[in-house]
């Protein structure tokens, strides 16, 4: 399944490394090919990766609270570079305080992120339902 | 004989030998020898320098080989001429365009994302040599790559194509191109921003080798020397190559060759010097070099006054810029001009400066510092010369009228930001001459015999 690329970066001015090198290393293990752009990642630069390496994911995390302002319009400019198919996964501490999941996951879909996890979230939960996702985009796993 | 050789560059406005003597082991410079380059035939004033340099009349030389090897470099047409394709601009295109110089080439056109048939048209009238295609990483991007090579595969185009992009694709674009004569190397970026310029920069030197040699006399100069040429600058990499290698204590550096139409760099540095910046687009190579086709002295003066124009800082000290103006109109229509009285020597001084400074500027790197919640970051881009102790100039200008506050005097006037962003340019490097203009000379020679490097680096006088 190596054939699968990952991109994955820390979005926006946030200089938390540690949860992206636990990403980076959990889904290389699970077999994916992870193009890890690091933290302070621009929209920019998610979407560049994506096109040179033919990803059919893109995952970011947000750490340090301004989450809402770093992710929003990224599906746009997404759309506009022609990866209107592109999945987005969001995760991490995506709003200052304690915003219930619930709420911030409906803000996120609301801007066009197709999941969205907390801190907490169960890294082998997400491999599974990106399998259901990514074979529902028709990529043989 | 082989204790002596000569090594001759042709195709700029001077061409110019040297006889050498290996007797000591290292190259001894026995005679020099210039005569300005017929352009319609190269080989007319390439084989008076030959022969001059071996005392002997060029029937004789041409008859009678006189047994000396000779080493020689080729720029006809301004050098080999390349024109790149990628997808992603800070990409794959960036990297095609490292690559294209590295080798030695000059870039006619640069084209990323999708190519139409329009500027299919647009990149056939910029008359490459050779088109890079690239894009992709190995087992990325596939659509818009094959798409360009059916554009480039049922164009008129009819010199040459190297493929450095996505290798899982190659033998599909390999057959979209079967009607052009296309060479396929591995990917110039096998991963994410990291390079792999090597394999696509040796397909570009055969290319060159086995292909563009023709015309304007080379073949008979060919047949004479019993030897092909190198294209000047890719010779001017492996000069700077192995004094990388083989002289460590020289360290770092930078490498400035100054001509009437062109301005050269050459850096050899880790992209980085700070580990406290984060570092963001691709990671550039070691060994860099960057050609700048608007920043020369006599044939690009009116651009370069333009870049002046548009970014001086300070003009205490200077001549002011109508009279320079006037100059670069003089200098632009009597090429092979050297100043005479002393404000004309300062006005192509000022030029010469500027050449300079915009050069390095435009190879070197950005940091921006962010404010972030934390604190201040770095966040740099392109390559970071600044702990770059030497800097070594070259080109006819350079050797022989640059003095030591040529850094300085640049920094002044120009200033080492670019709106918020610092440029990376060397901080407070030694400035080395090569006075006697002899680097071209001593390129030719790298791999054919011994301790050219040190030869090299003995003829630098420090400014
Ligand atoms: C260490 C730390 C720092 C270090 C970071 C060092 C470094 N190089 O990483 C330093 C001191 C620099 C720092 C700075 C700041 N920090 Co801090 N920091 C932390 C701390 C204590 C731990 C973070 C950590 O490493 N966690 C361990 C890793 C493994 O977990 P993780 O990062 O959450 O990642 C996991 C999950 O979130 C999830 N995940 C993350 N992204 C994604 C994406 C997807 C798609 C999925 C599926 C999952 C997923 O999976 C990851 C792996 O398990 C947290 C508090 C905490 N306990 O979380 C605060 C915390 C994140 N920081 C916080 C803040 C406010 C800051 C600062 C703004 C201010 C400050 N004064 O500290 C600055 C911001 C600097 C900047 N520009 O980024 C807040 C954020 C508040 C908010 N979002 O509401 C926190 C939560 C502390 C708090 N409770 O106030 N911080």
């Amino acid at each position: 399944m190596g054939n699968i690329n990952i991109v994955l970066g820390v979005i926006g001015f946030d200089c938390h490394s540690v949860g992206n090198k636990i990403l980076e290393h959990f889904f290389t293990e699970k077999g994916y090919s992870v193009h890890n752009l690091g933290v302070m990642v621009s929209q920019e630069e998610f979407i560049n990766a994506a096109i040179e390496t033919a990803a059919p994911i893109i995952m970011v995390s947000s750490l340090y609270g301004h989450g809402e302002i770093d992710c929003a319009g990224l599906r746009e400019k997404c759309i506009e570079k022609g990866l209107e198919d592109i999945l987005l996964y969001v995760g991490g501490n995506l709003v200052v305080g304690k915003t219930p999941l619930e709420q911030v996951e409906s803000k996120f879909r609301k801007m066009g992120y197709d999941r969205v996890f907390g801190p907490d979230a169960d890294l082998e939960a997400v491999d599974s339902i990106l399998r259901v996702d990514l074979k529902e985009k028709g990529f043989s796993l | 004989m082989k204790d002596r050789v000569i090594s001759l560059d042709t195709g700029s406005t001077w061409t110019k030998g040297a006889l050498w003597s290996l007797d000591g082991g290292k190259p001894e410079l026995k005679s020099y020898f210039r005569t300005p380059t017929t352009t319609a035939n190269l080989a007319d004033g390439a084989l008076s320098v030959a022969s001059h340099l071996c005392s002997v009349s060029r029937e004789d030389y041409i008859k009678n080989h006189t047994g000396i090897p000779v080493f020689w470099t080729s720029s006809a047409k301004g050098g080999l001429a390349i024109a790149v394709v990628g997808l992603v601009p800070d990409l794959s295109v960036e990297l095609g365009r490292l690559a294209a110089w590295g080798s030695g080439g000059r870039i006619t056109k640069v084209w990323p994302w999708v190519l139409t048939n329009q500027h299919m048209d647009e990149i056939i009238a910029s008359k490459p040599d050779i088109i890079l295609l690239t894009g992709g990483t190995d087992g990325g991007h596939e659509k818009n790559v094959i798409h360009n090579a059916r554009i480039i595969g049922e164009s008129t185009y009819d010199a040459s194509v190297i493929y450095a992009g996505n290798s899982y694709i190659a033998s599909e674009v390999e057959k979209l191109l079967e009607t052009k004569r296309c060479t396929v190397v591995p990917n110039l970026m096998p991963d994410l921003g990291t390079i792999n310029e090597v394999p696509c920069q040796l397909a570009i030197r055969q290319e060159f080798l086995d292909n563009i040699v023709e015309g304007r006399g080379l073949l008979q100069l060919v047949d004479v020397f019993g030897r092909k040429p190198l294209p000047t600058p890719s010779a001017m990499l492996n000069l700077v190559t192995t004094i990388n290698e083989k002289c460590p204590d020289f360290g770092d550096f930078t490498l400035i060759d100054m001509g009437g139409a062109t301005t050269d760099v050459y850096s050899i540095c880790p992209a980085q010097s700070d580990d406290s910046v984060i570092l963001r687009g691709i990671t550039e190579p070691l060994i860099k070099r960057s050609v700048e086709g608007d920043l020369g002295m006599r044939v690009s003066a009116r651009s370069l006054w333009e870049v002046i124009v548009k970014s001086m800082k300070s003009a205490t000290g200077l001549p002011s810029l109508e009279q320079l103006k006037e100059w670069t109109e003089h200098v632009l229509e009597n090429t092979e001009l050297l100043p005479v009285t002393h404000t004309e020597g300062d006005l192509d001084r000022i030029l010469a400066v500027s050449a300079l400074w915009h050069s390095v500027a435009r190879h070197s790197g950005r940091i921006e510092q962010v404010w972030t919640s934390n604190g201040k970051v770095g966040v740099q881009r392109g390559k970071d010369l600044r702990k770059i102790a030497k800097v070594v100039l070259t080109g006819g200008w350079l050797a022989r009228f640059s003095n030591k506050n040529f850094w300085s005097q640049a920094r002044e006037i120009f200033g080492c930001f670019e709106n918020d962003k610092e440029i990376l340019i060397p901080e407070k490097p030694d400035v080395f001459t090569d006075a006697e203009y002899l680097w071209p000379l001593f390129a030719p020679l790298v791999g054919e015999i011994p301790m050219v490097e040190q030869a090299a680096l003995k003829a630098l006088i420090k400014r």
